[in-house]
């Protein structure tokens, strides 16, 4: 059964191996360097600025005429017609819009074939007939 | 400590703490040389700072067995979530990666070390390799005393029956 001693003996002869296996410290170091900064972040933040400024400057550079015209405000909502306008044109919408005179019908309200009366004419017309009664 | 300073312990140390960085990198050599190239990153930027509270050895070796634990951890989740996941790869063998070539008796301890649990593996390489005392294995591990020795003393009595037939070296 080995003592100690064989033990440090083995560990040291191992390591002995494992040192010959090391490689050199500035090398490992300079490695790390490339390894942990491969680009440094002012370096990121530079070239996102300039992608920022090349954008910018190309937006910028295209033509007023290119883009949409979109016009001054007040010429756009005084012409501006809705496309279903047309739709709110409801029959008899003239009553609305006009005062109503005493004895006159509007045209829209006669019947097509003239049968229909203001009722001032069918009050003339009705004293009209009760008179000829009374006379026969 | 100025960054010289920092820099030529870490020079002089640079080959010991080859063979701690192996020790806890299960004998793989990339995964070493990985591990020590973080770890000089981490002290040389400051993001680990010695305090003076132990000796610099100590101290050093601890921030390489932290840095190791981390690789291992962040390459477990690489290969267990996104490769296992998304591209159907295998999970990488530890029992895979080859230790450096050595001679014959040095496998065989290399062999037997393997045998044993990870924490009695770092008391006896810490010990008998770095030769450094128990109680500062003890801080380099971060456990007490009392776990350190009893992690040497089960350690050195298994290795011992391990070796026992084989008696290296002779």
């Amino acid at each position: 059964m080995p003592n100690d001693r064989d033990l440090r003996r083995w560990f040291a002869d191992l390591r002995r191996e494992d040192q010959a296996h090391a490689g050199e410290f500035g090398n490992l170091l300079h490695r790390a360097r490339l390894r942990a900064n491969p680009m440094r972040l002012s370096v990121w933040v530079a070239v996102a600025a300039g992608l920022a400024a090349m954008i910018a400057v190309v937006v910028m550079s295209i033509p007023r005429s290119g883009r949409r015209n979109v016009g001054s405000p007040e010429v756009s909502i005084t012409e501006w017609k809705s496309s279903t306008d047309f739709l709110l044109r409801t029959p008899g919408l003239e009553l609305l819009r006009t005062v109503p005179r005493i004895g006159e019908w509007p045209a829209s309200m006669r019947s097509p074939g003239g049968g229909r009366k203001s009722p001032a004419n069918r009050k003339k017309s009705l004293t009209k007939t009760s008179l000829e009664e009374n006379l026969s | 400590m100025e960054a010289t300073d920092l820099r030529r312990e870490l020079e002089l140390l640079h080959r010991d703490s080859f063979g701690w960085a192996l020790s806890c990198c299960r004998q793989r050599k990339d995964d070493a040389e990985e591990v020590l190239q973080t770890a000089y990153i981490k002290v040389l930027d400051g993001r680990a700072k010695f305090e003076g509270r132990s000796s610099f050895r100590t101290w050093f070796f601890g921030v390489i067995r932290r840095t190791a634990y981390e690789q291992r951890r962040r390459r477990w989740l690489r290969d267990t979530l996104l490769a296992r996941w998304f591209a159907g790869q295998p999970l990488r063998s530890d029992e895979s990666a080859a230790p450096p070539e050595t001679g014959a008796d040095s496998s065989l301890l290399r062999s037997a070390l393997s045998r044993l649990p990870e924490r009695q593996q770092q008391v006896l390489h810490l010990v008998f390799y770095q030769d450094l005392t128990v109680e500062e294995a003890a801080g380099v591990l971060g456990v007490s005393l009392g776990t350190a020795r009893t992690h040497f003393d089960r350690g050195k009595r298994r290795l011992r029956q391990i070796l026992a037939p084989q008696e290296v070296g002779r």
